[in-house]
């Protein structure tokens, strides 16, 4: 039984290790593979035809699904590529935002067909933003909603070279105006390195359509009414502060502009990343707005009234002190 | 003769004295009083209606701003240089009184103040004076009953009386740390301690 032993032993871990490197080996992308991607934007199911899609290579990633961001993107103050729902989308909006302040063009162009498809070949992989232009389908319109890609896609524990996507959109009545709203919000623990005012733009189709300043005076915000619904709209700041980073989110017509200043931990890309799927996620922070003043006392919120009674009682002993004294010397007298 | 009439004088002119004083102090504290309910009452009247929650013309409903972003700041009206908050009611005592954003020795005389934190996040601690037209009658609050903060831009988050507490001047961290999404308090009548209300949201 013991000169079993080793030989067993032996057996044992070579299947282990061929079974670890099959699971490794199932799990990474092959990056030097090409991706064929085909979208479909069929808002209720009736074809978008003749839409217009761009395709922006954003990152490359590596076999085990790091991401590093490439040229112009890696110069932006913007955190590395997330692991959920809400940052790729937050991501997506705030990319957009360079891509209209840069005039950076697209690195692929594509056209809906008759079946409100597309399809694309040979793409390399990598994370890509893909951005539509909005069509009118009885009376209302349909915008195709920026998002993040990473291509090829995950399939449970493999990749697939060959991608099919449907768009997701926002519809507004064709007959109704937009209004664009934009907050500043600041996660920064209440910095004394907070500028005092902040600088955003708001692109029309890629074009500049006004610059504002928002400060405390306006609340840090500012809003645009009567705004074309068949105009892509994106936001961006001019100059983010040094220090910070921006990630851009919108909620139907409010764009969130948030500077963050970035922890240790961001600015590395050494960690894999997790492809969010499509449950979406918050995460609000905890931390108070305003912080006190560091008093070792909560602060004195009391009328003076003790010394009232203390001064009346005092006032008449002396009063019937007095009194009582005079009275005295006059029945002696 | 003059030893006499000097006898007993000088007891009474000192309790006279500071009977004065005790007036002159009452005095004070009931025009300070008058002058901050009349303070409340001219900024109330100038906040007017807050404006409702402005919706954009999406067919879609829009979120309010601070439900995406709860950590942003609080948006503030300027009424006569101050900035305020918003606007803090008590029902059961008959009692509507504004927000000043920022705490200071000046403020407190006006209106009530925001110590700390944000309705946004559930953790804004408000202080003011005892005075009878501002925080005096808050330990006649009772458990359960409501208290309602509206901020400048018309947002309403309703809260109830959760627990009535007194914490020593030098609790600042207890006043601060705990789990509640809105605490009011003012000094006791002495200024000895604080009495603290704790509130729970029921609803925005």
């Amino acid at each position: 039984m013991m000169k079993l032993y080793k030989p067993l032993c032996f057996l044992f871990c070579f299947l282990l290790c061929i079974s670890c490197c099959l699971c490794a080996s199932a799990a990474q992308i092959e990056t030097e593979k090409t991706v064929d991607l085909s979208l479909r934007f069929a808002p209720h199911d009736t074809p978008a035809v003749g839409v217009q899609y761009r395709l922006y290579r954003i990152a490359d990633v590596s076999q085990d699904v790091r991401f590093s961001y490439v040229s112009p993107y890696s110069s932006y103050p913007i955190a590395p590529v997330g692991n959920t729902t809400d940052q790729w989308r937050n991501l997506a909006r705030t990319l957009q935002g360079f891509i209209a302040s840069d005039g950076i063009a697209a690195d692929h162009t594509a056209v809906t067909d008759s079946n409100g498809s597309f399809r694309t070949d040979g793409l390399p992989t990598g994370l890509y933003l893909l951005t539509g232009d909005p069509i009118t389908i009885d009376k209302t319109v349909y915008t195709p909603q920026p998002f993040l890609l990473c291509l090829p896609v995950q399939a449970g524990d493999t990749w697939t070279y060959d991608v099919h996507i449907d768009a997701k959109y926002d519809e507004y009545p064709a007959d109704t105006e937009r209004t664009v709203q934009i907050l500043k919000v600041w996660q920064d623990q209440n910095s004394p390195q907070r500028p005092i005012q902040a600088t955003v733009a708001l692109y029309g189709d890629g074009k500049l359509y006004e610059t504002v300043v928002l400060d405390k005076n306006n609340n840090w915000k500012h809003t645009w009414k009567n705004l074309s619904a068949m105009t892509v709209w994106t936001v961006n700041e001019v100059d983010v502060p040094e220090g910070y980073i921006v990630s851009v989110g919108q909620e139907h017509g409010l764009f969130g502009v948030v500077n963050s200043v970035p922890s240790d931990d961001e600015g590395s890309t050494n960690e894999p990343s997790t492809i969010p799927d499509d449950e979406p996620t918050t995460t609000p922070t905890e931390e108070p707005t305003t912080e006190p003043d560091g008093e070792p006392e909560l602060p004195n919120t009391g009328l003076l009234w003790w010394p009232v009674p203390v001064l009346v009682f005092g006032g008449l002993v002396f009063i019937v002190a007095g009194i009582t004294r005079r009275r005295g010397k006059q029945d002696e007298e | 003769m003059k030893n006499k009439t000097k006898k007993g004088l000088l007891p009474i002119f000192l309790g006279i004295l500071l009977l004065a004083c005790a007036a002159l102090l009452t005095a004070h504290n009931v025009r300070a009083d008058r002058s901050a309910q009349e303070s409340v009452r001219t900024v109330l009247e100038q906040m007017d209606s807050v404006p409702t929650t402005q919706r954009n013309t999406a067919v879609l409903p829009a979120l309010p701003a601070y439900m995406q972003y709860p950590e942003m700041e609080m948006p503030v009206r300027v009424i006569d240089g101050r900035e305020y908050i918003g606007v803090i009611e008590l029902p059961s005592l008959s009692l509507t009184l504004p927000v000043l954003s920022e705490l200071t020795a000046v403020n407190l005389t006006v209106s009530p103040c925001r110590y700390v934190g944000s309705a946004y996040l559930d953790n804004l601690v408000i202080a003011a004076h005892n005075y009878t037209s501002h925080f005096a009658r808050l330990r006649d609050l009772a458990y359960g009953d409501t208290v309602i903060f509206t901020d400048v831009d018309g947002n309403v988050f309703t809260y109830e009386v959760a627990q009535i507490e007194m914490l020593a001047p030098t609790q600042v961290n207890e006043m601060t740390d705990g789990d509640w999404p809105l605490s009011l308090f003012t000094c006791t009548y002495g200024g000895g301690a604080r009495v603290t209300v704790r509130c729970e949201k029921t609803e925005n």
